[in-house]
């Protein structure tokens, strides 16, 4: 009983740095539309820049990830602006299946940039939390992983405050909603693009300080999440903020507390079969709003 | 007039050209070597040519192949860019093309499988320094010829060593895990020990393969640590190699041993990216620097360090590929010819017992009617302060092995 | 004098279809004019190019002398260009009072003002109560005032009305009707508004423009356009082709 409690608390754990991750993911789908298959490639982008903060500078992981922020967010700005943004201005109706295209490439880019760049040499970073554990009536909780999670949901909910309560929150929720409405409310919806774009990128950089403690940084790192990060997003409701999280808790658990049951290999399976239902019975995500 | 003479002049200096041309040729023995150039393993290929070449030098150096007048060996690669097909084409262009009298390769087993086909059709002799993959020698080809112990013995010589130190030390493993990466490679380990640890008295409690790709270890380590075995076999990639061994050391997961299977365990970012946390765990390895049988391995090693502009050592991988060039060096003198019939031959019946091969920890080597090596034997490594140190069998090992492992909790 | 607003031989096509088709007219400061026509005529799409949805083919698009034509629709909105949508499309998951600060913001970075003018609007358009309720909560007749509220945000000083009384209930008609006198009485806004219900048009109008497949097919008071040949035989033409 204690191994499933424990197997429960690391699902938790793990799955709220998997919902953080695809927060951002969804984030970006929901405001800009943008299907962004370079997202794992982004994660690594964040992963390397806070494994160079903490190689040069030597923090704390976890300030590390505020200096990270405000490189990523131009990142993430420039990354609009210089790739996705000319194709909507150019495709309007029809930029969708592009920038689809575009950012597969990209992805194949920025990963063999970062090959090319540092080496396929697998990375870690020895902080002050590494290997550090709390017993806590028998159980053993990575005190990196506890941190990280506590810090997500924190962070979560200054997004959350931040899109309710200022003005440029509103604005982007305004544009996620109906963007012609918006820019005929004086909306500039590109601008709004690039900011989401940039705010993404950042919560993928305080993904990147999560983790960096106890995972390996390396330039096809991003693969490993990637994918669970697009079911977590559907599964938790296209655009819905509190949606990803919870569907990366629910992936998070079922990965870690079904592998005690069956055979691991057998635990992609058991996501998918758990997603599936989900959507029949709600096609809209957990969280999702219906649409017209 | 004048075009007259030029004309006569220059076919005279055809003639010449042709004569020589031939002359020279005849002093060199044409072997081909295919490897992997380009793409994601070209880094791994680039360190077998370098062995391969180092070896070529030193035969030449010392003479060539006396047999054959002083003969110089003349290794011709072909990229296989780690593609069964490619493999195929380039033995292919090797043979018909070049005209090569025997052929060493293709490291990735799939790549051998295929091209040693074409090997077999031409009837050039296909000398395999490193693929695992069991059929290669399984097809009664009679140009085959492996020098790697075949993939399915891998099992066994985990379960020996096992078993073995159970005798030794008295601390007897009584159960089993096995935990892998769920590819073929992988899949492949733990039937095999699926079936025989029972045959050992070894209770098989753990039987865990992973998808590829997984992003946390924990689930698996936890299963694991509620399964409890004495001894965990692991067979992995890096990145999973890396995460497992940290996880397992934050859950604080005893066991007596882990073994691993090579691969992860065996690559230099594994101990790297680690550190401390890998001290005692044993690896199954086809070779290390410091194996104890023969003191040619520390001289040639230190050579080849001397001779590589980056001053590396030896890998497992590397070794093989140098020790296969004197193979078939050995053939060359033996057979006196460079007709891959008389070559072939003269590699069905070798028994080298002395020379640079012997850095391959085991004699005599010989081939089987198969074209397997008969010998061949895997060796187990324990990481001691952050070295791969040579534990198992006791007559060829550096280093006497800790066995059971320290607990975490004791480890500082 | 400039006029207040004018356009001039607009044109907009999609593929082969004009849908708007060398439109010209003016409008003078504080009048409202009413813009009818059969489904198709183009009337929707003529907003859109006002508002810089879309960017003309040709003509030109005139407020206050200044050529806005192709202008970005937020800029538009930043020179005073207002407007509602036939569908109506409220930003369902904000509430009302978001809805409607989203524009306020657009005027002014203060939190306070944004808020002050936000509720002076809601309780304008009798909202107020209905502030912190979602926006997708509401009942038909009260997105079509939020829809106004917020176009107001904005501080439009013309506003486009499209269809705002199509599904409205006869007390909900009257209402609304008096509600667009009032923006014009107490915030002085020119009005352009499309309209089917006839009674309404009627009332409100100053003067009223036709368009039938793309073009401006007659223009004048009320009472006078309605009887002009040209304008029945569009609507009849519309109905025979419904029949
Ligand atoms: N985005 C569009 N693409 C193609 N055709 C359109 C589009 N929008 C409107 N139309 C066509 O333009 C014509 C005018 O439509 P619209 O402006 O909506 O008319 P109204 O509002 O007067 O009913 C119609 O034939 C309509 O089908
Ligand atoms: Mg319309």
């Amino acid at each position: 009983m204690t191994g499933i409690i424990e197997a429960a608390v690391n699902g938790i754990l793990m799955g709220g740095l998997y919902g953080l991750i695809a927060v951002s993911l969804s984030l970006i789908f929901g405001v800009a539309k943008i299907v962004n298959f370079a997202h794992g490639a982004l994660l690594m982008v964040a992963l390397f820049t806070v494994y160079w903060i903490l190689e040069l500078l030597k923090v704390d992981p976890y300030l590390s990830a505020l200096l990270a922020g405000c490189f990523l967010f131009f990142f993430g700005y420039y990354f609009q602006r210089l790739f996705i943004e000319p194709i909507l201005k150019r495709e309007k109706d029809t930029a969708a299946l592009t920038v689809i295209l575009l950012t597969s490439g990209l992805m194949l880019i920025i990963e063999n940039s970062a090959l090319l760049l540092f080496g396929a040499d697998y990375r870690t970073v020895r902080t002050a939390y590494t290997g550090k554990v709390w017993e806590v009536a028998g159980l053993y909780i990575m005190q990196p992983r506890l941190i990280g999670f506590v810090l997500s949901v924190v962070l979560i909910r200054l997004l959350e405050f931040y899109l309710r309560r200022t003005n440029f929150g509103r604005a982007i929720r305004a544009t996620s909603q109906d963007r012609e409405a918006a820019r005929l409310m004086g909306i500039d919806d590109y601008r709004v693009y690039k900011v989401t774009f940039g705010i993404g990128t950042v919560i993928l950089g305080f993904a990147a300080a999560f983790l960096t403690p106890f995972y390996f940084i390396h330039p096809a790192v991003g693969d490993l999440f990637v994918g669970k990060s697009f079911v977590i997003v559907v599964l938790g409701g296209l655009g819905s903020i509190t949606g990803a999280f919870l569907g990366g808790l629910i992936v998070g658990l079922i990965e870690s507390v079904g592998a005690q049951f069956i055979n691991s290999a057998m635990v992609e399976s058991l996501i998918f079969i758990v997603f599936i239902a989900c959507l029949v019975i709600r096609p809209m995500g957990l969280l999702g709003k219906e649409r017209e | 007039m004048r075009g007259k003479v030029a004309c006569i002049v220059s076919v005279c200096c055809m003639v010449l050209l042709l004569g020589f041309g031939t002359a020279f040729a005849q002093q060199e023995i044409k072997i081909g070597v295919l490897i992997p150039l380009s793409g994601s393993m070209a880094v791994i290929g680039e360190n077998l040519q370098m062995a391969h070449d180092f070896a070529a030098k030193e035969i030449n150096d010392a003479g060539g192949v006396k047999s054959l007048k002083g003969a110089k060996i003349k290794l011709i690669y072909a990229d296989t860019r780690g593609d069964p097909k490619v493999g195929m084409s380039e033995a292919e262009r090797l043979i018909v093309r070049e005209g090569v009298s025997a052929i060493m390769g293709a490291f990735q087993s799939s790549v051998s499988y295929t091209s040693t086909e074409v090997a077999e059709k031409y009837q050039v002799p296909y000398l395999v320094p490193n693929s695992l993959m069991d059929q290669i020698t399984e097809r009664g080809f009679k140009y085959t010829f492996r020098v790697e112990r075949k993939g399915s013995y891998w099992a066994k010589d985990q379960i020996d060593f096992i078993l073995d130190m159970g005798k030794k030390t008295g601390v007897q493993a009584k159960t089993i895990g096995v935990v892998y990466e769920n590819t073929d490679m992988g899949q492949s380990i733990a039937k095999a020990i699926r079936k025989l640890a029972p045959e050992h008295g070894l209770k098989v409690v753990l039987d865990e393969g992973y998808p590829p790709k997984t992003a946390d270890m924990t689930p698996v380590v936890l299963k694991m640590k509620r399964a409890n075995p004495d001894v965990v076999i692991l067979n992995s990639y890096i990145s999973d190699a890396i995460l497992l061994m940290r996880t397992i050391a934050d859950q604080r997961v005893n066991t007596m041993a882990l073994l691993g299977s090579s691969s992860g365990y065996s690559d230099p970012s594994f101990v790297k990216e680690v550190g401390k946390l890998a001290e005692y765990f044993f690896d199954l390895t086809e070779w290390t620097t410091d194996l104890k049988h023969s003191p040619l391995v520390a001289q040639k090693n230190a050579a080849f360090k001397k001779w590589t502009k980056d001053h590396r050592d030896f890998n497992g991988g590397a070794a093989f590929c140098y020790a296969s060039t004197y193979i078939l060096y050995d053939a060359l003198e033996k057979a006196a010819s460079t007709d891959p019939k008389r070559i072939r031959d003269a590699l069905a019946t070798v028994k080298i017992t002395k020379g640079p091969a012997m850095i391959i920890p085991w004699t005599p080597i010989e081939f089987d009617a198969e074209g397997q090596a008969r010998g061949a034997r895997m060796l187990v490594i324990q990481y001691r302060d952050g070295q791969r140190k040579s534990v198992w069998p006791a007559n060829i090992a550096s280093t006497a092995p800790v066995w059971p492992m320290p607990k975490w909790e004791e480890r500082k | 004098m400039v006029p207040f607003f004018k356009i001039e031989h607009l044109e907009k096509r999609f593929g082969g279809l004009a849908a708007v088709n060398n439109v010209s007219m003016t409008i003078g400061e504080g009048e409202i004019v009413g813009l009818i026509g059969p489904n198709g005529a183009g009337k929707t799409t003529l907003f859109n190019v006002i508002t810089g949805v879309y960017a003309p083919k040709r003509g030109k698009v005139l407020l206050k002398g200044q050529d806005i034509a192709g202008l970005k629709p937020e800029r538009i909105c930043a020179m005073g260009i207002g407007r509602t949508f036939q569908i109506v499309k409220p930003f369902s998951s904000l509430t009302v009072l978001d809805n409607v600060l989203v524009a306020a913001y657009r005027r002014t970075a203060s939190r306070q003002e944004a808020t002050d003018a936000a509720m002076d609007i809601l309780r304008f358009l009798a909202l107020d109560e209905k502030s912190a309720t979602l926006a997708a909560h509401l009942t038909l007749a009260q997105k079509k005032r939020l829809e106004m509220a917020r176009a107001l945000a904005t501080r439009p000083i013309f506003l486009l009305l499209d269809e705002t009384l199509a599904g409205l209930n006869h007390t909900e008609i009257d209402r609304m009707i008096e509600t667009v006198q009032q923006v014009r009485e107490r915030r002085g806004v020119t009005i352009l508004a499309v309209e089917h219900v006839m009674r309404a048009v009627m009332k409100i109008s100053d003067r009223v423009v036709v368009m039938d497949e793309g073009k401006k097919i007659a223009e004048g008071p009320p009472e006078e356009v309605v009887r002009k040949p040209e304008v029945i035989k569009a609507y009849l033409g519309d109905d025979y082709g419904s029949a």
